[in-house]
């Protein structure tokens, strides 16, 4: 482990408990307790009982927050999930269930949750008294058009994979819906994490124009300046937001970002760039994001070869060189791992753990076994929305050097890049990928880890084991089937290895020293509703 | 004039049309796919089809063109495809930026170019001329980026004089947005300054050769007076075709310095258009440029003939 990232792990760790343990107090004040089930990554019984969010930590109400990123948001549909956007997410919507860190749900939009013993059926009740920003009131209607938009391929965007096996969903009472599924799906309690309550009229509108209920509404969007969000006076839960007012600056530029947190503009600078943490560390509140959001990785095709041979695909992963990528382009802010799945996820294993070390005389072997003793020629398409894809190359070009093999490196923006992911035109490609930290099948999410439709195997279907493990996983509810759909999937996936994890791809967040309460979310979605920059 | 004012506006006619149908195919030409960078690398194949279709992007390109073009003929640049904020909306927003900045670019410049031009061709072949010279190579050498990332480093950080990014406007708050114009202004101004200084130069070291000026001389006016009164006017009437251009080309934008800056001009939002592949706003914003220049040039020529009564008996 590196010096940086152990820091940084501390700091992380010390700043969870600090909010573990002014939730705690908060739930002592409020006294308020609601039925939910148990968390998802261990199955989901009813029953167990977990104390409500607090605001506990967030300073005096009022004040203003400014935080600074680098790109712009999407739009303001919050089914759009991406880092652009997660700044306007859950700061002007309100999620179904508020996750925290530990990917433990508690009471949002929806108040009750209980799912069937089949798993096959949930059922939702909505907290009464939500308003949206418009003043008109939210119904269990509104829910169930939520779901079906979701649902829908056209409209559902990131929200599709985890609500497309919805079968029927209605509203069987005031505040009571009922969602019925085409098969059990146990990662659903942690996906309502994610799904925001949006007023329905604005569904056509939603590209620039928020429809929202959250802590704060939005004031002004001017696309590539800034966002500008004010108090949502009849926010159901009182006391937040802290701040009166927050704003997102956007830049072009990491450097102009750091510049302008060195100066003193904004409060917060979200992602900072990790070759400046040494430099910044000591003035200011430099704090990693949420504990495996993402992961870098190496992707082969199956259905290009060289890389329809798994040899060369073992030959791939054995040269690639993690130590060095993790300390000279990631600055030691995270470290190598074997798989993607962390180490709390039930999907971990020790025994997975260097499973395919750096090892270039191996690899040349495999290169020989395989029929390659010469090595071969390709390409790596690379984005500069992501400089660190480059630098990754580079790495993997010199090490693959050494055993006869050349690479090319291939620089493109990123409108020529994500088709080229998307539509699996590689043969090797560098990019990262989520959904672990919150509930292992979610790796799923991502186009090449699909089970169906999955671009970079034949006919779009991975190997057999690997689906039959996630389809296991995601069906059940009992937990010990769930470890042991996950080994049969990971087993699968670590021996076809069309993919090769490098490192978790960790947010850095630099504040102010008198920023108090800032928090983030479980894909890193800035929580501004909960900081204020103290005069 | 007025024959001569309408017979140069139809010919801007011809030149749009044929600049639209480069700008639309060229647009077009380029790799890359604005649906997928919406959807972003999680998207499925399937899901980038719909949204293609959405956008309109399936449709024949004739039809595309002929719908923009149409609507463009009216005054309506459609809606950005990523956020489908109207274009002419999103241009607006940022035009005053784009103006203050160019304009106070060229302060700069003429601030720093007209004295050191005028002196170094007064002393030509003194230390002042060399001086000037020497200033003008090095200005032109020095990348802007360079500059800019320079200026910040010791005025907004070491120093904390200046804020490091941002904009108000002058017009709302003089004095704030003096202090976030003055180091993109200067950042952007001092290449200008350079070549104006040796436009200056030359255009002053002419003008000194002209009979009108030994006829002062030897009328007995003061060299102050000769230069005031009789040099500087026509040697400044080249300027002015120099200073249409640059300001026409300060109008599209200037991207680094505005990243550098963040400063919101139209420079950065052609830039990520391009990137997003957000066709409707790269139209949008070249055909607003080419306008623009056009008509630049046509106030010059127009001013020119104001200034220069020979030019106008042409």
């Amino acid at each position: 482990m590196t010096e940086n990232s152990d820091s940084l792990r501390k700091m992380s760790r010390r700043e969870m408990l600090r909010l573990t343990a002014l939730a705690g107090a908060g739930v002592l004040a409020a006294g308020c307790t609601v039925v939910v089930p148990t968390p998802a990554a261990g199955g989901a019984t009813a029953g167990a009982t977990v104390a409500a969010p607090s605001e506990a930590g967030a300073a005096q109400a009022g004040g203003s927050i400014i935080a600074g990123m680098v790109g712009d948001l999407t739009n303001l549909d919050p089914f759009v999930m991406g880092f652009n956007n997660y700044p306007m997410m859950e700061n002007v919507y309100d999620q179904f269930v508020r996750l925290n860190n530990e990917v433990q749900p508690s009471p949002g939009a929806i108040e009750e949750w209980e799912p069937s013993p089949d798993g096959t059926k949930l059922t939702l009740k909505l907290r009464n008294g939500i308003t949206y920003h418009d003043g008109s009131t939210a119904t269990a209607e509104d829910v169930v058009e939520c779901i079906k938009r979701a649902g829908n391929s056209e409209t559902g965007s990131n929200q599709f994979p985890n609500w497309q096996s919805v079968q029927e969903v209605s509203a069987t009472g005031n505040d009571t819906i009922e969602v019925t599924f085409e098969k059990p799906a146990a990662y659903i309690i942690p996906a309502m994490g994610f799904i925001s309550l949006i007023r329905p009229p604005a569904f056509e509108t939603l590209k620039s124009e928020e429809g929202g209920s959250g802590p704060f509404r939005v004031k002004e969007w001017v696309p590539g300046d800034y966002l500008d969000l004010e108090r949502f006076e009849d926010y159901w839960d009182t006391g937040l937001p802290v701040a009166d007012t927050a704003r997102v600056k956007f830049f072009d530029d990491d450097a102009a970002m750091v510049a302008a947190l060195e100066a003193g503009t904004i409060d917060v600078a979200l992602s900072l760039p990790p070759r400046e943490y040494d430099r910044l560390k000591d003035r200011f509140n430099i704090v990693r994001g949420q504990d495996a959001a993402n992961f870098y990785y190496l992707g082969m095709n199956p259905t290009m070869p060289p890389f329809d041979k798994k040899e060369v695909r073992y030959a791939m992963a054995h040269a690639l060189d993690k130590a060095t990528i993790t300390s000279n382009v990631l600055y030691g802010i995270s470290d190598p791992i074997s798989i993607p799945w962390p180490e709390f996820s039930l999907a971990y294993s020790p025994d997975f753990e260097g499973m395919y070390p750096y090892d270039l005389e191996k690899a040349r072997q495999l290169l020989v076994d395989a029929g390659y003793p010469d090595g071969f020629e390709f390409s790596i398409a690379v984005t500069n929305t992501f400089p660190e894809f480059s630098q990754f190359a580079e790495v993997f070009k010199a090490s693959l050097a050494e055993i006869g093999c050349t690479v090319n490196i291939e620089p493109m923006d990123i409108a020529q890049w994500v088709p080229v992911l998307i539509e699996a035109k590689y043969g090797a490609i560098f990019s990262f990928a989520g959904g672990t930290q919150w509930f292992p099948t979610r790796i799923t999410l991502s186009a090449n880890f699909a089970i169906n439709e999955n671009p970079v195997w034949p006919d779009g279907i991975p190997p057999a084991a690997y689906v039959e493990g996630i389809s296991r996983t995601d069906a059940s509810f009992d937990v010990e089937e769930q470890k042991a759909g996950m080994n049969q999937a990971v087993t699968s996936f670590m021996e076809e290895m069309w993919v090769a994890p490098i490192a978790f791809r960790y947010s850095l967040f630099a504040q102010q020293p008198n920023v108090e309460g800032f928090s983030y979310g479980v894909y890193d979605q800035p929580r501004l509703y909960r900081a204020v920059a103290k005069k | 004039m007025g024959q001569y004012v309408t017979r140069r506006l139809l010919q801007f006619i011809p030149v749009i049309f044929l600049v639209s149908l480069i700008v639309f195919s060229m647009v077009r030409l380029i790799p890359g796919d604005p649906a997928a960078v919406m959807l972003g690398p999680t998207a499925k194949p399937e899901q980038v089809e719909q949204m293609r279709t959405r956008m309109g992007l399936d449709e024949p390109i004739l039809s595309q063109y002929l719908i923009w073009a149409g609507r463009m003929a009216q005054g309506d640049f459609g809606k950005s495809f990523i956020n489908d904020f109207p274009v002419s909306r999103l241009i607006s927003q940022r035009l005053p930026a784009t103006v203050e900045l160019a304009v106070a670019a060229l302060v700069v410049a003429l601030l720093i170019s007209a004295p050191l031009g005028i002196l170094a061709s007064l002393r030509q072949g003194r230390w002042p001329d060399y001086a000037a010279m020497l200033f003008s190579s090095l200005a032109m050498g020095i990348p802007n980026f360079w500059l800019g990332i320079l200026l910040v480093l010791i005025f907004a950080l070491r120093l904390g004089l200046l804020p490091p990014s941002g904009y108000i406007s002058i017009f709302e708050d003089p004095v704030a947005g003096l202090k976030f114009i003055i180091m993109p202004a200067i950042t952007l101004g001092l290449y200008i300054a350079a070549v104006f200084t040796r436009f200056i130069r030359s255009s002053v070291l002419e003008a000194l050769q002209q009979d009108y000026v030994r006829t002062a001389h030897s009328k007995g006016l003061p060299e102050r007076l000769v230069v005031l009164r009789h040099v500087l006017k026509n040697a400044m009437i080249p300027l002015i075709t120099v200073f249409a251009l640059q300001f026409g080309g300060l109008l599209g934008g200037a991207v680094i310095t505005e990243s550098i800056f963040d400063w919101p001009g139209l420079g950065r939002l052609l830039v990520r258009s391009i990137l997003t592949r957000d066709y409707s706003i790269v139209q949008a914003i070249i055909m607003l440029a080419v306008i623009v220049y056009l008509g630049v040039n046509l106030c010059a020529d127009l001013l020119y003939g104001l200034v220069d009564p020979r030019v106008s008996r042409h």
